[in-house]
């Protein structure tokens, strides 16, 4: 079992390997200073045995949808805004053991309160590769056709799930 | 942005080390500019650091996928399969 949590300076970023330097390398050295910038936050996976050891993390912040051309209808013209899925990782000694997906789910469930309060209805996510992306669709995300790495996921359905259960 | 005239208090130092022939280019650049080196550095790093957080923090969609958003904004509300199995394992591998 983990928890998940916001990242610290406790956190020891240097033990995770996800196998993608780039994406361990954010972590060390600037996902810190995101938060402190308010560019976004970082949330990361460990267990309760290992409180300072990393498996996991996803980044979360905001985003703005632009229009090439704005929509005829009902819509407003100023950009969209949405909540942005940016990194999402698990240490190569735990893939493929369901932590991406809960980290995923865990994204979700986030990214669903805050946009009940300030009434956000998008969380965005962009995938580096084809599996990626897959990935994303299996878990209900809507690939862009000229951009198919791009996927959208609209939150009513992640509050709908989450209203289900009670 | 000219600095000269912020109060000491209000600047930031930034200090970088490139090759010869970074510089010379720079140098050659700033000339035919006009401006101080730190005024062309300045706007340079502004410009290069805007784009990418622009890149970064928005996007921009086609005709074709802004139909297509805005068709999941309006009917892509039920939860389907993968979500729900999602939401399964988050129960069992997450700690509330």
């Amino acid at each position: 079992m983990y928890r998940i949590e916001l990242l610290t300076a406790d956190h020891d970023t240097h033990a995770f390997d996800c196998g993608d330097d780039k994406k361990n390398e954010f972590l060390i050295k600037f996902a810190l200073q995101n938060t402190k910038g308010g560019l976004g936050r970082t949330f990361v996976a460990v267990k309760p045995s290992e409180p300072r050891r990393i498996y996991g993390y996803y980044t979360i912040s905001s985003s703005a949808v632009k229009f090439e051309n704005p929509p005829s209808s009902h819509l407003p013209r100023y950009p969209l805004p949405a909540i942005l899925i940016g990194k999402l990782a698990t240490d190569e000694l735990v893939q493929n053991q369901g932590l991406g997906t809960a980290l995923l789910f865990d994204a979700l469930k986030r990214a669903a309160r805050v946009a009940e309060d300030i009434g956000i209805f998008l969380v965005e996510i962009r995938a580096v590769n084809e599996k990626a992306k897959q990935i994303y669709e299996k878990r209900g995300f809507t690939a862009m056709d000229d951009d198919p790495m791009k996927l959208f996921m609209n939150l009513k359905k992640v509050r709908k799930l989450l209203s289900e259960k009670g | 942005m000219p600095t000269a005239t912020l109060p000491k208090s209000k600047r930031g130092n930034i200090h970088i080390r490139v090759s010869e022939d970074a510089k010379e280019m720079i140098e050659k650049a700033i000339v035919v500019s006009g401006q101080s080196m730190t005024d062309f550095a300045t706007q340079s790093l502004l410009n290069s650091a805007k784009q990418l957080l622009e890149s970064e923090y928005t996007t921009t969609l086609t005709d074709r996928d802004r139909d297509r958003l805005l068709k999941v904004m309006d009917a892509d509300v039920e939860p389907n399969n993968g979500l729900r199995e999602a939401a399964e394992i988050h129960k069992k591998l997450v700690i509330e």
